[in-house]
């Protein structure tokens, strides 16, 4: 409900619940209503205290509303900062990723020109041969650890 | 009456709490650290010394590459602790 409208509905039912009141406190002196003067009395009463509860919930209410318009904002301001830091930590992150692969392919060809023309020299059977003790031991280094539950 | 109004007074105030809370921080769209790890690669039987070389080497990029999620994960935890104190709870 928008807040000008809540605030007319309990300023005027705080208006008629204080004209009631006070017009209660005369219906005694008027000769055809004197009768009539305990309802009269308790429907005042019950007006006001409706009036100034509402009036009193106005109050609560936009504290309350302002409170979470603070809060849409400094979340919004907090999802766009963190979205700015995401962007630069993709960014940094794909950097080094790119900088690891090409880094692993001037390896990969340094292997290819330069270690490769050692193969023979270190294949089964030459003259020295890579002892599959020094196989198993890199397997063993490079196998997934699986901790026993 | 007029004790039954204070009495309505006291009472028009109440404890509200503000139903705004931020989303949980999302990962950056671009990214890696999602992607869990592999394992690393062994070596084939009778392997020649540049296939030793090359797994050594694929390993070792694996492990950068893996270090390189694990310190973003640390990174984006800290960033987004530190701004979420910030900026929500200050």
């Amino acid at each position: 409900m928008p807040d000008g409208l809540i605030l007319w509905v309990t300023n005027l039912l705080l208006g008629m619940g204080i004209i009631a009141t006070l017009a209660s406190l005369v219906v005694h002196k008027i000769p055809l209503l004197w009768r009539y003067q305990l309802p009269v009395k308790i429907s005042a009463i019950l007006l006001l205290v409706a009036g100034v509860y509402l009036r009193g919930g106005y109050g609560v209410e936009m504290a309350w509303r302002e409170r979470v318009r603070e809060m849409e904002l400094q979340v919004q301001q907090y999802e766009q900062l963190a979205d700015d830091l995401n962007k630069k930590l993709a960014a940094a992150e794909k950097n080094k990723i790119t900088y690891i692969q090409g880094r692993v392919e001037i390896v990969k060809q340094y292997i290819d020109r330069e270690v490769k023309v050692y193969d023979e020299t270190f294949r089964p059977g030459g003259v020295c041969e890579i002892p599959k003790e020094f196989v198993n031991a890199h397997n063993q280094s490079a196998a997934k650890p699986e901790a026993k539950k | 009456m007029k004790y039954v109004l204070i009495a309505f007074c006291l009472v028009l105030s109440g404890c509200w709490t503000v139903p705004v809370v931020p989303d949980f921080p999302k990962l950056p769209e671009q990214t890696v650290m999602n992607i869990p790890c592999p394992d690393l690669r062994v070596l084939k039987s009778d392997p020649t010394i540049s296939d030793i070389s090359n797994t050594l080497n694929l390993n070792y990029h694996t492990y950068y590459e893996c270090a390189v999620k694990v310190d973003s994960w640390n990174k984006w935890y800290l960033d987004q602790k530190a701004l979420y104190e910030k900026t929500i709870k200050k």
